[in-house]
């Protein structure tokens, strides 16, 4: 052999060795005649103890039925076999690392006696591909994602645009109509009681919107406290009374099983239930009855409460829609008209019915009627006393009879005679509470800022006409309402202090009463609400025997 | 140059016996039934190719490619449509769907399949004319660029038409039938090669 022709055989040896791909040679006996050094390194085989071998020792699953057939064919016709890399790894060093080869075999140098497996390393390329796809995919449902919440937010948007100004256009346009003065009273009173009911209206959605965004956010903050379950019930339904007396419908309660004196829960949020699940039977409902059934299982501590009606009801479809509990949905678009509301107050519910460990379930019947079930937890019942429905009974008798007396006491002038410091910035607000305060009897004393709040109380005190309450508003100019109560009772003022704020959280009437005050009530006013609340304090409550009015 | 009917008959005979060898190694590749059965076959000259890349929508396949060489000279070539070719991938390989674009491992099964199927016809073909050909690697492709070019390339080389022979393929896997189709291009000459065979396998 020529020097050159050595050097040549040498070289290619070589680059046979340096090739990063892994290449065997075997004749047709399936014995290998070549096993460059990229195979040792994969498969951990030297070339010694590859050579001279058989391949199907070291690989007995190339025997199988999916290999061996068309190694064969390579050496009988000539025709190359390629095997992928998701398909077959029969080349696989160790089954646990996952190491992807792409296997080619060809026939070499003709005849069929020689045939070249060629082992290409995919693993790095698969993998990055995979990422790809990931991320792709990744990419595409946060997408869709995105999507869907900004047509949700869109959706919602025009929907409370929409609902916010249809009653805001009733009051202002009433409004409008109350400056002129041609109008005689009955149109007036028309004019206001429109003003006055779409104005309630607007608060419930505001309110609903409030509470919303709150559940949406995860930041509904709940009570645990005893909680009279019979009473909450009772007070929905007394509420409800006169609604279902207008529209001729009876309201039931009945008491299917036993019920506990106190669970664990929150009163409030039970109350709002209780008040849109009622609320909405009645809208729904034009003759017949509305029953309340409550029922409570100890053992499961579940309190329930079925509201049934003979209303218009829902189609399965519909129920179905009601079910998924989307904000805005009534059974269908045109109920809204028909029956107005919000479409949120279901939502909330059922969040809130949630979040008290339970849930609100639907069925229906259209034409017939609709059931709905709050259920909650009852939390620990241990140590409660479980009232049969005789009992309830004696004791709401005696709950009623309370309310009459006080109903009674409120028909009077129940703050007759007693003095009173508004401390409130807004002059309608000052008008309107004054105006309420004085019909109901009091002497009202303003203040238009926390600073000139304490000022006055100091003054009352000196002269010896202190104030029977002072009610507050907690955001004001100069010293705010918190500021001003703290004040007063760092001076040891023991006098009670009622704040007055727009903000309807749990969480701000623990500010106020950590601020000093002796109790709560929101903005906007109600008449009713406000003067017995104040009642309480004044010590004219209640009381049919005349007070001497104070000197002036 | 025209076949006739009986001839382009022979001919899907022949390719139908490679289609049942192919059939065999696709189950036993994919542990699972597969049927592979070529009902029709068309001839085709170069005078027609836009024609026929139209009705077998070529232009938007992926087509794995098999050149051969010997007493016949030619290529073989597994054309899919694109969403077929990876529906097919995706059913032997077990892949998840993915992203299309960029699916090597898609590709990689693709290339198997076709490697299987035309090792499979081509066989029955050399068989036919007793002869033992020189196969090249497969390789797969997508759009008609492949064809195109091999097209040009064996135009080019002589002044008489070559024969490009397609036929309908229809793959059933697990259910789902996932059709494509077979071109098979040859140098002139060469079907002659294969009818002269024909005739004499028939007049056995």
């Amino acid at each position: 052999m020529s020097q050159v022709t050595l050097l040549a055989a040498k070289l290619t040896e070589q680059q046979f060795d340096l090739l990063p791909i892994g290449i065997c040679v075997i004749d047709h006996d399936h014995i290998i005649i070549k096993w460059n050094a990229v195979l040792t390194s994969w498969t951990g085989i030297s070339t010694d103890r590859a050579v001279g071998s058989k391949l199907m020792d070291h690989y007995p699953n190339l025997l199988s039925a999916r290999f061996l057939p068309r190694i064969q064919e390579v050496f009988k016709s000539g025709q190359p076999a390629l095997f992928a890399p998701s398909t077959t790894h029969p080349f696989l060093p160790d089954p646990n690392q996952s190491v992807l080869l792409k296997t080619l075999i060809s026939s070499l140098g003709g005849q069929g006696q020689f045939a070249q497996i060629c082992l290409t390393d995919v693993t790095s390329q698969y993998s990055q591909i995979q990422d790809l796809r990931k991320e792709k995919e990744q990419h595409l449902i946060s997408r869709d994602r995105a999507k869907a919440a900004d047509l949700a937010k869109s959706e919602f948007l025009a929907n409370m645009s929409h609902e916010i100004r249809t009653p805001m256009t009733a009051i202002l346009g009433y409004a409008d109509l109350l400056s002129d003065e041609q109008l005689v009273d009955s149109q007036r009173r028309k004019a206001i009681n429109t003003i006055k009911r779409n104005g309630q209206h607007l608060l419930t959605i505001i309110n609903d919107i409030l509470d919303l965004s709150k559940i949406e956010a995860g930041k509904m903050t709940l009570e645990q406290i005893q909680t009279d379950p019979v009473r909450i019930v009772n007070e929905v339904l007394s509420l409800m009374l006169a609604r279902a007396q207008d529209k001729g419908i009876d309201l039931v309660i009945k008491y299917d099983t036993p019920i506990p004196e106190q669970i664990t829960s929150d009163p409030t949020k039970l109350q709002q239930i209780l008040l849109n699940l009622l609320g909405n039977a009645l809208k729904f409902t034009e003759m017949g009855s509305v029953t309340l059934h409550m029922a409570a299982d100890s053992v499961r501590q579940q309190f329930q409460v079925r509201v049934v009606d003979t209303g218009i009801g829902m189609s399965a479809e519909q129920r179905d829609t009601i079910s998924r509990f989307e904000a805005f949905h009534q059974a269908n678009n045109s109920t809204t008209r028909q029956f107005g509301g919000s479409g949120l107050g279901l939502r909330i519910s059922n969040s809130f019915a949630h979040l008290l460990g339970g849930e609100i379930n639907v069925e229906s019947v259209l034409g017939e009627g609709s059931t709905f079930t709050m259920t909650v937890s009852t939390g620990n019942l241990k140590g409660t006393r479980i009232l049969n429905p005789e009992l309830i009974g004696q004791r709401l008798e005696k709950t009623s009879q309370e309310e009459g007396q006080k109903l009674y006491g409120l028909a009077e002038k129940p703050l007759e005679g007693s003095r009173l410091l508004l401390a409130e910035d807004g002059p309608d607000n000052q008008r309107l509470i004054s105006f309420i305060l004085e019909k109901a009897g009091a002497y009202v004393t303003l203040a238009e800022n926390g600073q000139i709040a304490v000022d006055k109380v100091h003054e009352a005190n000196r002269s010896g006409k202190a104030f029977d309450v002072i009610l507050m508003d907690m955001q004001m100019p100069v010293i705010d309402g918190y500021e001003a109560t703290r004040q007063l009772r760092k001076e040891d003022y023991a006098g009670p202090i009622i704040a007055l704020t727009a903000h309807a959280m749990a969480e701000d009437r623990q500010k106020c009463l950590n601020a000093g005050c002796d109790n709560y009530t929101t903005k906007p006013i109600d008449r009713k609400m406000l003067v017995s609340v104040i009642a309480e304090y004044t010590s004219v409550k209640y009381s049919t025997t005349p007070v001497e009015a104070p000197a002036t | 140059m025209e076949l006739t009917e009986n001839e382009l008959d022979a001919l899907a005979e022949i390719i139908n016996i490679g289609s049942g060898r192919a059939a065999y190694s696709l189950s036993e590749l994919t542990d699972s039934r597969i049927e592979l059965s070529v009902p029709h076959l068309y001839c085709y000259d170069k005078s027609n190719f836009s024609e026929m890349a139209t009705k077998f929508n070529l232009e938007f396949g992926t087509t794995v490619q098999q050149g051969f060489e010997g007493k016949m000279l030619g290529h073989a070539l597994l054309a899919f449509p694109k969403a077929n070719a990876f529906e097919l991938a995706r059913i032997v390989g077990g892949i998840p769907v993915g992203d299309a674009e960029m699916d090597q491992e898609l590709y990689g099964v693709l290339e198997e399949i076709g490697n299987i199927v035309l090792n499979a016809i081509l066989g029955s073909l050399a068989n036919l004319v007793d002869c033992s050909l020189t196969y090249s690697l497969p390789a797969l492709c997508e759009n008609d660029a492949i064809l195109k070019t091999i097209f040009s390339k064996m135009t080019q080389s002589g002044e008489s038409a070559n024969v490009v022979l397609v036929a309908d393929t229809s793959l059933i896997v697990a259910s789902h039938d996932i059709s494509g189709s077979l071109i098979l291009l040859f140098e002139t000459g060469d079907i002659e090669i294969i009818l002269a065979a024909l005739a004499v396998n028939q007049a056995c």
